[in-house]
């Protein structure tokens, strides 16, 4: 994917270019808004990460300036958290998802890879690793062909291993991709461990990998060797 | 005690002390000069008779006839000398009334062509004692009308005098920091008062300025935290990816990533209530309650069924509420979050939910701190745990800018939050968590 970040906070900039790449991205920044509205004009790209609050432009207006250009470029928005009218705007204004500050870069990975999903007409919307066949449309999973049941947050936190598969994830952001920010890591500790051993034991039980590692000290990671 | 009463109590005792004083020298006065009129004409009476027995050799009978007035007796040449005395006395009224009156007498001697005489005139002092009564009660029954009417019309003044100032006084105590508007006072006629308003006005007006200015600065302030805090986190996540890490360093990271996500938590819900508070979440919508708890419950069911909680619902259909959207949600979600983390192992929540309010129990530890207490900044049961305790402050923030009665009651370890809508205006509300 060629992805447009629209960020003036440089460091923050970097971090997200340097998690991105290394899924296969391709990255070009921008740290204001004349520089991405240059960029914009000349060069076509699968997505663009706007941050609203840039410092000579509103985020918005180049919202805009994507929806006009033809292609489908998918739109994130960064904003502040709480900011309902940000969101709002954002959202009528054509913009696909929106990510509110601090974000984890799993989830922001995660978003954009269920953003492109959404964007690519050809085909079915299905990921596929080895045994595994994820249809998130109809939230289903299967291995080897036949179908297991999962419970929603089984199933997100499964789409969501393998969106941003071969990396740690804290158990603050898998609690944060689940239920939100309004949760303590401290309060879904157990369940998070809980469920992560059930899925495994679930996916283990129908023949799958055992593709969830426990990283020591700090998460869990979906490794595919 | 009041103004008004305490001015018309001082415009009424002194003259009433004033008129006591004078009343009781008055009288005095009056009754002597009415006794000192009685006297003269006593003496007058000694007079002529005196000049009229000087003219016979002794006085005639018709004179010495008993009269109740008047005694005379033929003495002879007195030892004690001729001394004129004049007392009061006592004396029988066989004329009117028939009883024994006080009265004057006069007893003198007096000499004819021959003999000394020894005469003692009286007269009585009803008549005078009538007079003098009669003219006290009048004094003392105009002066009680005098100072009752003084009393009222004294009330009656002050009070408008003193309108101005009681108009300032309610407006002061309607004063709320919170509520933007500008103190408005009515000017008046008198400097005093046009200088109190003055002075209420512009210490008001900063007030008012200080108060947003320290509102604005707190805003500010965690927004900026923000971006270092989202640098932090980001850095933190790619050092993680790293493959190199031992487990010592796997250690140090999680634990820096814990803290961080404490101080981010922290944060956002300080600046959530700051922005609350500086008005930003005015605009409202008519929602159903019904199917935004329903949405959120769904959302963390499997959540409460992992910690062997029992969830009981009573959700009515029609729960319209006019409330900030977002704020509603945040609202939900942490009386959920709460009801969740403060409970027992294999214990309950109980929802209960109508188009008047929303009671939300559950079971939990022991309380130690007061119910009403939790709902302060910072305020936790255990000190040592994670969440920084600013999950009810949130609660109480929303209900009182939505106009929302709340309030925590804990009883044999269950804990029960209760939620008011369409109850009166948030000051109450406020003040009942405050006393």
């Amino acid at each position: 994917m060629k992805i447009l970040i629209a960020e003036d906070e440089k460091s923050l900039s970097e971090s997200i270019v340097n998690y991105l790449q290394q899924e296969g991205c391709i990255c070009e920044t921008a740290f204001d808004y004349r520089t991405a509205s240059a960029k914009l004009e000349i060069y076509a790209y699968d997505c663009v990460i706007v941050d609203i609050s840039l410092p000579d432009g509103n985020g918005l207006n180049l919202i805009r300036q994507i929806k006009k250009k033809e292609g489908q470029t998918g739109v994130i928005i960064i904003s502040a958290k709480n900011s309902l009218d940000d969101k709002v705007d954002g959202l009528e204004i054509g913009a696909d998802d929106y990510i509110t500050k601090p974000f984890h870069l799993s989830e922001l990975n995660a978003r954009l890879k269920a953003l492109d999903r959404r964007r690519n007409f050809e085909g079915e919307k299905e990921i596929k690793i080895n045994e595994l066949l994820l249809v998130p449309d109809i939230q289903t999973v299967k291995i080897n062909n036949q179908r297991i049941d999962l419970t929603k947050k089984e199933f997100d936190l499964l789409l969501f291993f393998i969106s941003n598969k071969n990396r740690v994830l804290t158990k603050d952001a898998i609690a944060e991709h689940l239920w939100g920010d309004n949760i303590d890591s401290s309060d879904s500790f157990d369940f998070i461990y809980t469920h992560i051993k059930n899925l495994r034991k679930k996916l283990i039980e129908r023949g799958c990998t055992d593709y969830i590692k426990t990283i020591y000290g700090m998460g869990y990671k979906f490794l595919i060797p | 005690m009041k103004l008004l009463r305490k001015t018309g109590n001082y415009y009424t005792i002194a003259p009433l002390l004033l008129f006591l004083a004078g009343g009781i020298l008055f009288f005095f006065t009056l009754k002597s000069y009415i006794n000192k009129d009685v006297s003269e004409k006593l003496m007058e009476e000694k007079i002529a008779l005196e000049n009229k027995i000087k003219l016979f050799d002794s006085i005639p009978g018709i004179m010495l006839a008993l009269d109740g007035n008047r005694t005379i007796k033929k003495v002879y040449a007195p030892d004690s000398g001729f001394k004129t005395l004049m007392k009061d006395t006592i004396l029988y009224d066989e004329l009117e009334s028939h009883e024994e009156v006080p009265a004057r007498a006069i007893r003198f001697f007096a000499k004819s062509k021959v003999y000394w005489y020894q005469i003692t005139l009286s007269k009585s002092l009803v008549e005078s004692d009538d007079l003098i009564y009669a003219i006290a009660v009048s004094l003392v029954v105009l002066i009680a009308l005098f100072l009752i009417s003084i009393y009222f019309i004294t009330i009656r003044v002050s009070k408008i005098i003193w309108s101005p100032f009681y108009d300032s006084l309610r407006k002061i105590k309607e004063y709320d920091l919170s509520r933007t508007s500008k103190m408005q006072m009515i000017p008046s006629d008198i400097d005093e008062f046009n200088e109190l308003n003055r002075a209420i006005e512009t210490m008001t007006d900063k007030i008012q300025t200080d108060y947003k200015n320290l509102k604005e600065f707190t805003e500010n302030a965690s927004h900026e935290i923000q971006t270092p805090l989202a640098i932090i986190q980001a850095k933190l996540e790619l050092l993680m990816q790293r493959d190199n890490l031992k487990e010592r360093d796997m250690i140090l990271i999680q634990t820096i990533s814990d803290a961080i996500s404490r101080l981010s938590k922290l944060n956002q819900a300080l600046l959530l209530l700051a922005k609350i508070e500086n008005l930003q979440y005015r605009h409202k919508e008519t929602i159903q309650l019904s199917g935004l708890f329903q949405r959120q419950i769904d959302n963390f069911r499997e959540l409460i069924e992992a910690r062997g909680l029992t969830l009981l619902t009573h959700l009515e259909e029609e729960c319209a509420l006019t409330i900030n959207p977002l704020l509603g949600d945040i609202l939900i979600t942490n009386l959920i979050t709460n009801a969740i983390r403060h409970n027992v192992e294999q214990g309950w929540i109980k929802v209960e939910l109508s188009q008047s309010g929303l009671i939300i129990s559950n079971t939990g530890n022991p309380l130690i701190r007061e119910p009403q207490e939790l709902f302060g900044r910072f305020r936790k049961d255990k000190s040592d745990s994670e969440s920084p305790g600013l999950g009810l402050a949130i609660v109480e923030k929303i209900c009182d800018t939505e106009g929302i009665q709340v309030s925590y009651t804990y009883n044999q370890l269950i804990h029960k939050v209760s939620l008011q809508f369409n109850s009166s205006p948030t000051k109450q509300g406020k003040q009942q968590l405050q006393d």
